[in-house]
């Protein structure tokens, strides 16, 4: 059985519905995968700063200790991480990205070509597939394809799957659906 | 033509973001009665007040180091904060600087086109951006560079086209020579940058280590 982490990167309890809706499927055991879900408003998680102890002082661990401590661990052991966000001026929210940042300690600063391109080492072998979830049912065409284009970066850059951006209609049958595609 | 220079560097005015700046302000300067204000958004309980400064200036220029393909978290957090005001900057226009420690534009090409949306949604004028890719110190072919587009930015209030183009020519590396790269980026001398810090700090042996595995 697939592990799913679902970041859920809503900032304020506006989503209310919705949230109550995944914590459901999250804990419904007849689903095909298993779900874990974290708000990541609810945690203390702090910016990163650039200071690259990550990379140079303390290999693979970050300065800062925050909620991302606990949170590291769930990511590696994911097979699938899913940013659960609002559109928010046409990007995912600050909270996303601020969580999409601290990922730096999972790669290594060591330089290579992969694809092409100039990119960082890998750390860990397992890498989890990435995904972006959007609350918003209908987005706007150009922010869809940017969010996409700006997360399959991402994905390249950590060295892994990109499964995608979804935006299922807030009703349990198709964020059921829309999960499973992942 | 009133200027305000904003750093979305989390590093202030201590990191190369804030070099960069130095260099356009200065040859922003260069024309007689240009006012510049610059400001750092590395902290959050300062925005409200940027904001305020950003809204009485005609030319913004908002710089930072691409953070996992994109603006550092702090940056975006600035850029919520101007929600409440989108319908006021049409008479403003938005100029972007991206820094990357990559020599390929294509790693800041996806945020360049979010910068030219996130205008058009605020209804600004889009003043071009500026990728700066191959390493994120200052050196005096970048300082030229910039300083030049500070100079032409008080004519014509938005970057100079030929300048952007010249600072980060290469979009990808040609196939031909990307064989002889990878052969590159595996001798030792390579990862120097890295290693040189990895051995000050006592930390060399540890460099593959997985804190964040787990153990069972």
């Amino acid at each position: 059985m697939s592990r799913i982490l679902i970041l859920n990167a809503i900032p304020d309890n506006t989503q209310s519905e919705l949230e109550t809706l995944l914590e459901k499927i999250a804990s419904d055991p007849t689903q095909g995968s298993e779900y874990k879900v974290i708000r990541l408003r609810e945690n203390d998680i702090r910016y990163c700063t650039g200071c690259w102890d990550c990379w140079v002082k303390t290999p693979g661990l970050c300065a800062h200790k925050d909620a991302m401590t606990e949170i590291y661990p769930e990511v590696i052991s994911a097979d699938c991480v899913v940013f659960l966000s609002t559109v928010s001026m046409g990007y995912v929210s600050a909270l996303c990205k601020k969580v999409c940042d601290r990922l730096i300690p999972l790669v290594h600063p060591y330089f290579e070509i992969y694809q092409g391109e100039m990119h960082h080492k890998s750390r860990y072998a397992k890498r989890p597939a990435l995904a972006v979830w959007l609350t918003d049912e209908s987005p706007e065409p150009i922010d869809l394809n940017n969010i996409h284009l700006l997360f399959d970066r991402l994905s390249i850059n950590m060295k892994t799957d990109f499964s995608g951006v979804i935006h299922p209609k807030t009703t349990m049958e198709d964020i059921s659906n829309a999960l499973s595609t992942l | 033509m009133r200027y305000l220079l904003c750093n979305g560097s989390p590093k202030g005015s201590t990191g190369n973001t804030a070099r960069i700046l130095d260099a356009l302000a200065e040859g922003i300067s260069s024309a007689p009665g240009q006012h510049i204000i610059r400001a750092n958004l590395n902290r959050v309980q300062e925005h409200e007040s940027v904001v305020s400064t950003l809204l009485e200036s005609e030319v913004i220029i908002i710089a930072f180091p691409l953070y996992t393909d994109a603006m550092p978290g702090i940056t975006m957090a600035f850029i919520e904060a101007l929600r409440p005001h989108i319908d006021r900057f049409e008479t403003h226009t938005f100029c972007f600087i991206v820094q990357s420690g990559f020599p390929e534009r294509i790693h800041c090409e996806p945020v360049e086109k979010y910068l030219v949306r996130l205008t058009e949604i605020l209804g600004a004028k889009y003043g071009g951006t500026l990728i700066l890719g191959g390493g994120m110190m200052m050196n005096p072919k970048r300082f030229q560079i910039v300083n030049h587009i500070g100079a032409r930015l008080s004519d014509t209030h938005i970057f100079d086209e030929t300048c952007i183009k010249k600072a980060t020519p290469l979009i990808r590396f040609p196939v031909v020579s990307r064989g002889i790269i990878s052969l590159a980026t595996k001798l030792p001398i390579a990862q120097s940058f890295w290693d040189s810090q990895l051995r000050a700090n006592g930390a060399y042996e540890h460099r593959f280590d997985r804190p964040y595995e787990s153990k069972g």
